[in-house]
Formats: structure tokens, C-alpha cells, sequence
């Protein structure tokens, strides 16, 4: 504990920079105190806090190959609640998994590749929540201190998963020379603002067709346990209406006031599942399950639409759960309630084509429009002008890195929405624009330049053939020698935006049914592409060593043909044109 | 597929490697990249479609393909289309949209289709049109009627119907109940069954522009979908409401799941139906689903009115209909090549992609072809009586159609004995007589464009 502390005052006095420079921290194999050697696998862990006294840790194999993962964990609630125990130190060194067989990290898997590991602990201030902005110095840090902790770090792959997703975009953007690669996984890619706007009206269109007694994102921010307890009052409130659902199937009616019906005829008579499709549709949720494929029917679920409406019904939970939690954490940063619907159409919400395919489970057209008939004269929730404003300026990400950037999502997240991995992309792809405007310019220039040059050499040639004296033909020989010495122009050499996105993929059919035709919930579901950072180990380490790969090479430059093989290899999109359901906001 | 460490790790370095290895093979010839275009070599053009094969939805529809298929393999016995031969791949998307997404995905990841051609359903359509737009591929000859595919080239730039929109057909059907039911609009005698989307909306849209609306009680709607469910309760309120004519706005299997259960109710009035849900293919299939015998379907078909834009399959003078069967006779490998409706739809439409393949030119690009369907589309001759609308205004096809009745031999008949082909269009215009001359087939039956 002495060398842990005597280290520990040394980087805190100095400065990392300051003790490499001095020499008082030498690159040894194990620094006393603080880390250990494994003698079964040689595996080199060092563990201790950063200055604020946050927990970190490293791991440096035997066989380290000088690639440097540095995680960044996902959102945490900085409270318990039954299920849940805020994190008190290092929890997790790598992506996890929360699928059918969870796993805490991929450590062992990587460390055996020979990569070097770094994670902290994301609190600040005691508290975890929203602090997205405050949690870039941890990193910072940590990275510095691992020069100290494993002198032979050559790359630096940032990483993350979740609601770090903005830690590792504005730490690549503040310190490129510190970033060799990003892996951002079942991220919040470009900031909550946009993810909690469709979170938080989950929470009012169900307070408008369901249960009026739901506040929903207009209760949050009181600090402290009491804004933690109204945000877990509210989703019980869900819990109970998904639980009866559940047990009717949404067949009651949908009810309204007198006044409110006579003014959409339509709305009577619509089953309540409607609506919830009709939520589900609005606010972007996945129709697509663990359980349920938005395509096999069965006696009772007797058509697609059905199917998918069960799938909202699996997915709307978490996706409540999540838009209600990091709502509140968010509330209790910016000081209060945020959410605010009043300029919100939602008849603009809801997508030409998911209308047309869902037509039926929509109760029709007529259903349609007695829904959002209704939803247009309801009463909408208000927040104060600067809370708003400060909720949106959350997240700052510029999206101006350049680095290799590798987004892994699955097609189906119930709980962040893969358009969030599709919209960073857009926004690089755009900043991207110029660049790849300049190569085409250059490239058209490039190939009038061979055609010119050739033609010359053709016509020099055909010169030649042509010549009938001696002394013609010298002449004729002499302008082809010219045109042959002509410098040959030079290809531009394309350029790569340097970010590609992986979709793990569901399978097409996988809905089981019992013999009375309900769909089969103890089934184990779609072996890929739904849920929340879960994928296949195959996908966690194809991940990993594309970010080496690309740290390496400091590109990503990857071809529709290797990218479609590459896909079909371990259950990804396979497409680099492929986009999942859009962010509604 | 299992996939060890170190194969993940070859694998991985390879595809971000790909373009290294990839520009180092240009650069010590100077060559100039080839921009070759998706779907398209020396050899081949490949062209994707999707439509309902097997399940409720597919009779008649399922025979769309192979007539399509049947004509470009005659095409390519002629030596194809500036000597490439056109290659169809067909997914079966069963009428589910999540299929259709799933089926999509397929033809242009893995089949790498230069273009989709033909494609069958509405609801279908309209869940991966919006993709198939934003990747620039040719969406030609949707079999869909559903206007808003069609009437903003802005929002879906690479679409392009195979139909007349159901705005114009119902237009045209709005006038013909003006002036030949009269009385029985002004009494209240007539009524209407449509499917609550964006079908049935089209229809009803069509009508109203003319100015025939339904009173309340002689309207009846089902959610589509639904009509495996019966719609008995729909017929019975129309029979109560005691209408004399009946409009039907719905796909062919609900068309003759209404007239079925009409027949058994003792309800027999005039029924008009929308050209797509009155295929006499499929109203006898469904029929005879139920137990129903053809002779008794054909009955219930028989002076059921409905319109068209092209020549009926039984009219055995027509010159494209002669040239059509024999191709068919001579080419169709499908499981079901007796000719009708759905055939000559199928090799029409084998005819005009032919034709807008030859149009884009031997540089065949997604964008020439998209050029070309905008530029001269509306130049394409075919085996329809009318002409065709493609501009950069609007990607609808058809613009008049002609009024018939079906005989005892289940062929639609012009009402009258003479046809008159009335035009108009999706909006406000008006409706006049057409005095489009349909072009000749050429003596070898092959589009002569470009």
C-alpha cells in the first residue's frame, strides 16, 4: 500500500509527462505496489487511482504486441435500486455481454491475442450518471499513466460501449495524437439528447392511450435519491401496463373522453395494441425481439404486424427503463426537467413505409388517423427554454476525427437505437464530403490526363507508320520519343473516410410458437443481432482486431467485396450501404 | 460458420488491407480504373424482382415472373440487349413486408442486381422503396397502382410504375357510373367495400375527384389484411343498406371472397371492381379454395365490371397478343404457363424493360437507365392500348383506360362491343377520349429502341 501511495503522490505531483521526462518512473516490467505479475499466465495487472481518486486498472500480457485497448463502460445510475448496484471501481476491462450467457469482459480472450488492456472507474464528483464531458480528463489520465505503467505501448485503440460513446468521440477529437483507432459499441454515438427526446415520449404517448396518471420525463430532476425515485415511479407505472398487455394482448379498447372521441370517429373501437404499435413506430423502437421476427405468425398472432406489435411489447421496457434513468441522470445535471413536445408532430413521425407495412396492427388507416388525430389535440409537455438548450449541448461531439473508426451495433438494440450508429456515420461521411469531392476532381483529371497520353503516343505512333521519307519518318520517330517521355500522371491515391459500421445481424424467421399458438418466450430467441451490447465472441474479437488492424495502418479502407465475406463470416451486415431504423430526432 | 482466432485475424486484416492491395495493383500500369457499373458485365445484365410465389396472396401474381422471365430468355435467344443477356432473379417474399425487406436485401447484397424490375404489391413495395431509391437503384415497372409511388419523382427518383395509378383508373370508373348509373347514384343505390390503406385511399380519392362519394351507410371498409377473416359482416350491411351496385377497392383475393359470400348470402348486385383485384386467375383460385367450382366462379365473374388499359388475353387478333402467347408457348418453363392476364402482364413488362435497356444504350449505367425513363420513357411502345406518362414530373405509366365487362369465357369484354379508351391523370385534369394509335409489334416481336 506504501509504493502504491508513494506512486500514486509522484503522478499526482508531477504529472505523468513530467516523470517521463525526469526519468523518475522507469519502465519496469512490475511497478512495485501497484501491480502484480500472474505467474500462471504473466499477465501484468497494475491497480490504482487516478487523482481524483478513481479507480483504474491495467492488464499487459506476456506476449503484448503494443496495442493498448483503453475502455470506457456505458451509462450507470448513481443510485441502487432492487437489481442494481452502482459501480464502485473497475467493473469491467472490455465490452461485455448481457446476452443469454453474460459476461462481464473479454479480457481473458484478448489478453491471450496479446493486447494490453486499460479501463477506470467513470465517477466524478461520487456520483456516475451523465458525466460524459467530466469522464474525457479520467481518460486523458489513464492514458498518460500508461506510459508510464506499459513503456511499450505503440497504439492506442479508445473504446467504448453505451453511453460512453461520447467520452470516446471527444477524446479522439481533443487528442488525436493519442488516439491510433475508436471502437464505439452499442453506442450513444452522437449525443442522449436525441435518443431521450423519443425515450421520453415513449413515456408520454403512453400517458395519452394508456395511463394518464404517467408523468413520465416532465417528473425528472429533483437531485439525488428523491429525482432516482420518481424516475423509478414512473417506469412502474409502465412495468404494470406492459405486465397487464402482456396478459390481454392490448385487446381492450383504447378510451378517450366523449369529446375527444366525437372529434375522431375513427379512435373507437381500436384495440389498445394498436396504440402500443403506434408508440412504438413513433419513437423508433426495433420491431424486432429477442423472440419475435416482425414476420412468422401463427394462430394467434395471426399476421407480421402482430408479431412486430409483440416485439415492442419485449422492447418497449428497457427502452422506457433507459429513456427514464439517463433522462434523470440528465435532469439532475442541467437542473431540471428538459423534455418538451410541444412542437412535436407526430404525424411526421411516423414513417410512409411502416404505416403501409403495418397497416393491419395500425387497426388501418382509419386506426391511424384516429390515433394521431387524437395525439394532436392532447395537451404536450413544456420544459424551460435553457433547460432544453443545455440538454442539447450535451455531448459536444464535433464529429471532425479523422482517426479509424469502427462502430459495432446490433440491428435490433432495444435499449441504445443502432440510428444512432448510422447517424455518426452520416455526420462523418458528410464532413468526409470535401475530400472525396477533391479525389473525384482529381481522379477525372487524373484519367483525361492518360487518355491524353496516350492518344498522343497513338498518334506519334501512327505518325511513324505513316511517314514516307527517311527524313519524315526521323521526325515522326523523334515526336513519339517525346510523347513516350511525357511524365506519366499519377494516381491520386482515394482517400478513406476512415469509419465503417458493423450491424450484427438477426436472423429473418425465428419466432416460436407453443401449440396453442403464443409466442414461445423461454425459446432463446434470435442467436444474434438483438439486444444490448451482446454479440458473439467472434463479433467482440472481429471488432478488436479490425481496431488493431486499423490502428497498424492508421486507415480503414475496406472494399464492398472483402466487407460482404466479412460479414457473412461472422453474422454482420455485410453492406456497407446498410442502414437500420433511423433516429426519429 | 465457426471462425478460429487466427482465421479472424486473417480475415480482418485482409478486408481493411483489401485496398491497399487494390491500389498497389493499379498503379505500375497506369491504367484507368474501370468504373464498371453493379449488376452489369460484357455478358449480363442481372435484374432482380420480388413478388408473392406461394401463400394466400401468390395465385395469379406467381405467374407474373415467369412470363417475365419467359420473354428476356426469348430476348436472349435474339442475342440480348447490345449482346448482353438479361438474367431475372426472383425472391418470393411470400406478401410479408418483413420478408420483402429481407428479400431485397438479398438481391442487392448478394445477387447484385443492376436493377429491380417488376415487382408485385403495394404494402410490400412500400416498405424497402425508400431503400432501393437511396441507393440509385432502377426501380422499373412496379406492379403497384398506388399513386405516391409515382407522382413525386423527387422523393422516390428511381421508381416507376407498370400500372396505371388507381387515382386515374377510378377517375375514369367515377365517370362511367356518371353516365350509365345515373339514377342509381342519385337514389343512393350505390356502395362501396375498400381496403383501409393507401390503396383503397386512391380509389376512394379517384371517385371523389369526379364527384361520387358513398353515403355513409353504403360504405364498407376492411383493414387489409384482414379479409382471411371474412367479410361477411361488411356484405351483409351493404345488402342491408339495399345498394344495386357495388364498388370493390381491393386486392383480387378480398374481390372474390366479397362476391363469394354475396352469392351465398342471395346478394346479387353490380359489381365494379378495381382492374388489380378483378384477375379472373385469381378470383377462380380463391373460389375454388372455398369449394367453389370453376363453372360457378366464372358465373359470379360473368358482367362483373371492370376497366383495363391493355388488350384482354382472349382477344386473339390482337398482333401483341399473338406474339405474346407464342413466346410464351415456346419460352415459359413456370409451373403454370396457361396464358392469361397475368402472362401477358408478365411479357409486357419483359417487352418494356427490354426496350428501356436498349434506350440507356451500351454504356448501360443506373443512372443512363433513370435518364433514359425520364428522357423517352414516354416513347416506349408496348402492348397496352394507352400510352405511357414517364417524365421528370411524374414516374406513373398508363394514363387511359377503357371500360369492360367480363363475358361467360371470363375475358373482360368492352361494354357495348366498341372500346373507348378515356385519359387522364392523377390530379385535377380532366377526362377526354384518347387518340393514342398504339404502335405495331415488329415482325420479330422484339422492341426496337435506340
Amino acid at each position: 500500500m506504501k509504493s502504491t501511495l508513494k506512486l500514486r503522490s509522484f503522478i499526482a505531483v508531477f504529472g505523468s509527462a513530467a516523470l517521463l521526462a525526469t526519468g523518475l518512473v522507469v519502465a519496469t516490467p512490475a511497478h512495485a505496489g501497484i501491480c502484480t505479475v500472474d505467474a500462471t499466465t504473466g499477465v501484468e495487472t497494475c491497480a490504482s487511482t487516478l487523482k481524483g481518486g478513481e479507480a483504474y486498472k491495467t492488464m499487459v500480457p506476456k506476449n503484448y504486441n503494443g496495442t493498448m485497448f483503453f475502455w470506457s463502460h456505458g451509462f450507470r445510475p448513481s443510485f441502487d435500486y432492487p437489481g442494481y448496484k452502482a459501480p464502485t471501481g473497475v467493473e469491467q476491462m472490455t465490452l461485455g455481454n448481457t446476452g443469454p450467457t453474460p459476461k462481464s469482459d473479454y479480457s481473458t480472450e484478448l489478453l491471450a491475442l496479446g493486447y494490453g488492456l486499460a479501463a477506470y472507474d467513470r465517477v466524478t464528483g461520487g456520483l456516475h450518471g451523465w458525466n460524459t464531458e467530466e469522464s474525457v480528463p479520467l481518460l486523458k489520465e489513464l492514458v498518460d499513466l500508461s506510459k508510464l505503467l506499459a513503456p511499450t505501448t505503440k497504439r492506442n485503440v479508445i473504446w467504448g460501449s453505451s453511453g460512453a460513446g461520447p467520452i470516446v468521440n471527444m477524446f479522439a477529437e481533443k487528442y488525436p495524437e493519442l488516439t491510433d483507432a475508436v471502437g464505439l459499441v452499442s453506442p450513444v454515438a452522437t449525443n442522449i439528447s436525441r435518443q431521450l427526446q423519443s425515450g421520453c415520449d415513449i413515456f408520454y404517448l403512453l400517458s395519452i392511450f394508456a395511463d394518464p396518471t404517467i408523468k413520465g420525463c416532465a417528473a425528472l430532476g429533483a437531485k439525488g435519491p428523491a429525482g432516482h425515485g420518481a424516475a423509478l415511479t414512473e417506469l412502474g407505472k409502465v412495468v404494470a401496463l406492459l405486465t397487464a398487455w402482456s396478459q390481454n394482448l392490448g385487446a381492450p379498447g383504447l378510451t378517450q373522453p366523449a369529446a375527444v372521441v366525437a372529434a375522431n370517429p375513427a379512435f373507437a373501437g381500436i384495440p389498445q395494441r394498436s396504440a402500443l404499435l403506434l408508440i412504438g413506430l413513433l419513437s423508433g423502437i426495433p420491431q424486432k425481439s429477442k423472440h419475435m421476427d416482425g414476420i412468422t405468425t401463427s394462430a394467434v398472432v395471426a399476421e407480421g404486424s402482430i408479431n412486430a406489435t409483440v416485439a415492442i411489447l419485449e422492447n418497449i421496457g428497457e427502452a422506457a427503463a433507459t429513456g427514464i434513468l439517463a433522462g434523470q441522470a440528465v435532469a439532475e445535471k442541467i437542473g431540471g426537467p428538459f423534455y418538451d413536445n410541444t412542437k412535436t408532430n407526430y404525424a411526421t413521425l411516423l414513417d410512409e413505409g411502416d404505416a403501409g407495412r403495418y397497416n393491419l396492427g395500425l387497426s388501418g388507416d382509419d386506426g391511424i388517423n384516429g390515433m394521431l388525430g387524437v395525439l394532436a389535440q392532447m395537451p404536450r409537455v413544456s420544459a424551460p427554454a435553457a433547460n432544453i438548450a443545455k440538454a442539447a449541448a450535451l455531448d459536444p461531439v464535433k464529429y471532425t476525427s479523422t482517426k479509424p473508426t469502427v462502430l459495432l451495433a446490433n440491428e435490433n438494440d432495444r435499449l441504445v437505437w443502432p440510428g444512432q450508429t448510422s447517424a455518426y456515420v452520416a455526420e462523418r461521411t458528410a464532413k468526409f464530403a470535401p475530400t472525396l469531392a477533391a479525389y473525384e476532381s482529381a481522379l477525372a483529371a487524373y484519367e483525361s490526363a492518360v487518355v491524353a497520353r496516350d492518344k498522343k503516343i497513338a498518334n506519334a505512333t501512327s505518325a511513324v507508320a505513316k511517314a514516307k521519307t527517311a527524313a519524315a519518318k526521323k521526325k515522326a520517330k523523334a515526336a513519339l520519343a517525346s510523347a513516350k517521355v511525357l511524365t506519366a500522371p499519377v494516381a491520386p491515391k482515394k482517400p478513406s473516410s476512415n469509419v465503417v459500421a458493423l450491424y450484427a445481424m438477426s436472423p429473418t424467421e425465428y419466432t416460436k410458437y407453443t401449440a396453442a399458438g403464443f409466442p414461445d418466450l423461454a425459446d432463446i430467441g434470435a442467436a444474434s443481432g438483438v439486444g444490448h451490447e451482446q454479440f458473439t465472441t467472434a463479433q467482440v474479437i472481429a471488432l478488436a482486431e479490425m481496431l488493431n488492424a486499423a490502428a497498424i495502418s492508421g486507415t480503414l479502407d475496406i472494399t464492398p467485396e472483402s466487407f460482404a465475406i466479412f460479414g457473412a463470416a461472422f453474422g454482420i451486415n455485410g453492406d456497407l450501404d446498410y442502414l437500420p431504423i433511423p433516429l426519429k430526432y | 460458420m465457426k471462425i478460429r482466432g487466427s482465421q479472424t485475424k486473417r480475415w480482418v486484416i485482409s478486408i481493411v488491407a483489401g485496398a491497399v492491395a487494390s491500389t498497389l495493383a493499379i498503379a505500375p500500369s497506369q491504367a484507368i480504373p474501370v468504373r464498371s457499373e453493379v449488376g452489369v458485365s460484357a455478358t449480363e445484365i442481372v435484374l432482380g424482382m420480388q413478388l408473392p410465389q406461394t401463400g394466400p396472396a401468390s395465385p395469379g401474381y406467381n405467374k407474373i415472373d415467369d412470363a417475365m422471365r419467359a420473354y428476356f430468355d426469348f430476348v436472349n435467344s435474339k442475342g440480348g440487349v447490345n449482346g448482353r443477356k438479361i438474367k431475372l432473379v426472383v425472391k418470393d417474399d411470400t406478401y410479408k413486408a418483413g420478408l420483402t425487406i429481407s428479400t431485397a436485401s438479398t438481391l442487392i447484397n448478394k445477387d447484385k442486381v443492376f436493377a429491380m424490375v417488376g415487382s408485385v404489391g403495394t404494402q410490400t413495395h412500400i416498405s424497402i422503396i425508400k431503400d432501393i431509391n437511396r441507393r440509385g437503384i432502377p426501380d422499373l415497372f412496379v406492379n403497384s397502382g398506388y399513386s405516391g409511388f409515382y407522382i413525386d419523382p423527387k422523393k422516390y427518383p428511381t421508381s416507376f410504375a407498370a400500372l396505371g395509378t388507381y387515382v386515374v383508373e377510378s377517375k375514369i370508373e367515377a365517370e362511367y357510373l356518371k353516365a350509365n348509373y345515373a339514377k342509381e347514384l342519385a337514389a343512393g343505390k350505390v356502395g362501396v367495400l375498400y381496403q383501409t390503406d393507401d390503396f383503397g385511399r386512391n380509389v376512394l380519392a379517384g371517385f371523389k375527384q369526379q364527384g361520387v362519394t358513398f353515403p355513409p351507410a353504403n360504405t364498407q371498409k376492411f383493414v387489409a389484411g384482414s379479409q382471411a377473416l371474412g367479410l361477411t359482416r361488411q356484405v351483409q350491411a351493404l345488402q342491408a343498406a339495399g345498394v344495386t351496385l357495388v364498388v370493390i377497392a381491393a386486392v383480387a383475393n378480398a374481390t372474390a371472397i366479397t362476391i363469394g359470400t354475396a352469392a351465398k348470402l342471395g346478394f346479387a348486385p353490380k359489381w365494379l371492381v378495381t382492374s388489380v383485384g378483378s384477375d379472373a386467375t385469381t378470383f377462380k383460385t380463391i373460389l375454388a379454395s372455398q369449394g367453389t367450382s370453376g363453372a360457378v366462379a366464372s358465373a359470379l365473374l360473368t358482367g362483373v365490371i371492370s376497366a383495363s388499359h391493355a388488350p384482354s388475353p382472349g382477344e386473339d387478333t390482337d398482333e401483341f397478343v399473338i406474339a405474346f402467347k407464342k413466346i410464351n408457348d415456346d419460352f415459359n418453363v413456370g409451373p403454370d404457363k396457361t396464358w392469361d392476364n397475368n402472362v401477358l402482364q408478365g411479357m409486357n413488362i419483359g417487352y418494356l424493360t427490354t426496350a428501356a435497356l436498349q434506350g440507356a444504350g451500351k454504356d448501360l449505367t443506373r443512372k443512363g437507365l433513370i435518364a433514359f425513363m425520364e428522357g423517352k420513357g414516354a416513347t416506349l411502345s408496348s402492348a397496352a392500348l394507352s400510352p405511357l406518362s414517364y417524365s421528370s414530373k411524374t414516374h406513373e405509366a398508363y394514363n387511359s383506360f377503357w371500360i369492360g365487362a367480363y363475358d361467360a369465357n371470363s375475358v373482360l369484354k368492352p361494354i357495348g362491343g366498341t372500346r373507348v379508351l378515356y385519359t387522364t391523370d392523377s390530379a385535377a385534369g380532366p377526362i377526354t377520349v384518347s387518340t393514342y394509335k398504339r404502335p405495331a409489334i415488329a415482325a420479330d416481336a422484339l422492341p426496337k429502341v435506340g
